[in-house]
């Protein structure tokens, strides 16, 4: 018997896949676009894909960030030629970003890690209208971590500003 | 090892990353505010404090586990994004096989800029 495809989620291959102990997995015909818009999302959701942005820009700042790190090991003037080079306007703007992802991305983070262990959502309750959602119940963790990631991005700007 | 083991210990470098990283972040950019709490004002970025870093063991396991958290944690977020837009078992092979290669080279280098600025280790 044929393995289902991975982008074919007909019932026929959705029985196969449960059959065949395979999880099931249906096609992400969004793609990329649904991280924008798929309907009517919630600003959590939004969050996620800032979340993501945020994550792929740290992770492409790693290696640059390691290799300038590693320029040390050749001594104070190329240390200095270094940082010159890095005082730049736009490495400065560049600073400035990579700051704002990692606090967005941190507390944001902080959010997600107590969501994704049970805290902050309410315990399951009973659907009787008006239902409990449990995104709005933890709605105030939600605007508290990102009125505290713009106070520290405010205060990270400005210590790159009076430097 | 299982996914969820996978995704476990992600959600754990996430959390080591939080502490480990803030530290980095708060003496790297915040010496103005460290200042008001206390904490002594050098230039942090000029060669012999950051030789001086480099030289110490405190600082050197701080960047270590910075470092395997960090490359972990950016890898396997990246390797999420790139099975989710890219699904074959061909592509998927290829995008796990390209994440361990590219985190083992950041973190092999990494490591040897950290223990190469040890005394023990040789240059500063």
């Amino acid at each position: 018997m044929a393995r289902p495809s991975w982008t074919d989620a007909s019932p026929a291959a959705d029985r196969q896949s449960r059959s065949s102990g395979s999880p099931r997995r249906l096609p992400n015909r969004l793609g990329v676009r649904g991280w924008a818009y798929a309907g009517r999302y919630p600003i959590e959701r939004y969050l996620y894909t800032l979340h993501r942005l945020s994550g792929l820009g740290l992770v492409l700042y790693l290696p640059l960030h390691v290799w300038v790190t590693g320029r040390r090991l050749q001594g104070p003037e190329v240390w200095a030629r270094t940082m010159a080079t890095l005082s730049h306007p736009v490495f400065a703007v560049g600073e400035m970003l990579v700051l704002a992802a990692f606090v967005f991305h941190a507390l944001n983070g902080v959010r997600l890690i107590l969501g994704h262990l049970g805290y902050t959502l309410g315990r399951p309750a009973e659907p009787v209208y008006p239902y409990p959602v449990a995104l709005r119940r933890q709605r105030p963790l939600t605007v508290a971590l990102m009125v505290a990631t713009a106070v520290f991005i405010a205060a990270g700007l400005w210590e790159i500003l009076i430097r | 090892m299982r996914e969820s083991k996978l995704w476990a210990l992600h959600l754990f470098a996430g959390g080591a990353l939080i502490v480990l990283l803030g530290v980095h972040m708060a003496v790297q950019h915040y010496p103005t505010l460290l200042g008001w709490l206390g904490w002594p004002q050098t230039d942090v970025r000029g060669f012999a404090a950051v030789a001086a870093r480099g030289a110490s063991s405190a600082w050197a396991v701080l960047y270590v586990l910075l470092l395997g958290f960090a490359v972990y944690h950016g890898m396997y977020g990246l390797r999420r994004v790139l099975h989710e837009v890219w699904y074959s078992p061909g592509a998927g092979r290829a995008i796990d096989l390209l994440v361990v290669v590219a985190g083992l080279v950041v973190f092999v280098y990494g490591l040897v800029v950290v223990f190469q600025a040890m005394p023990v280790g040789g240059a500063s």
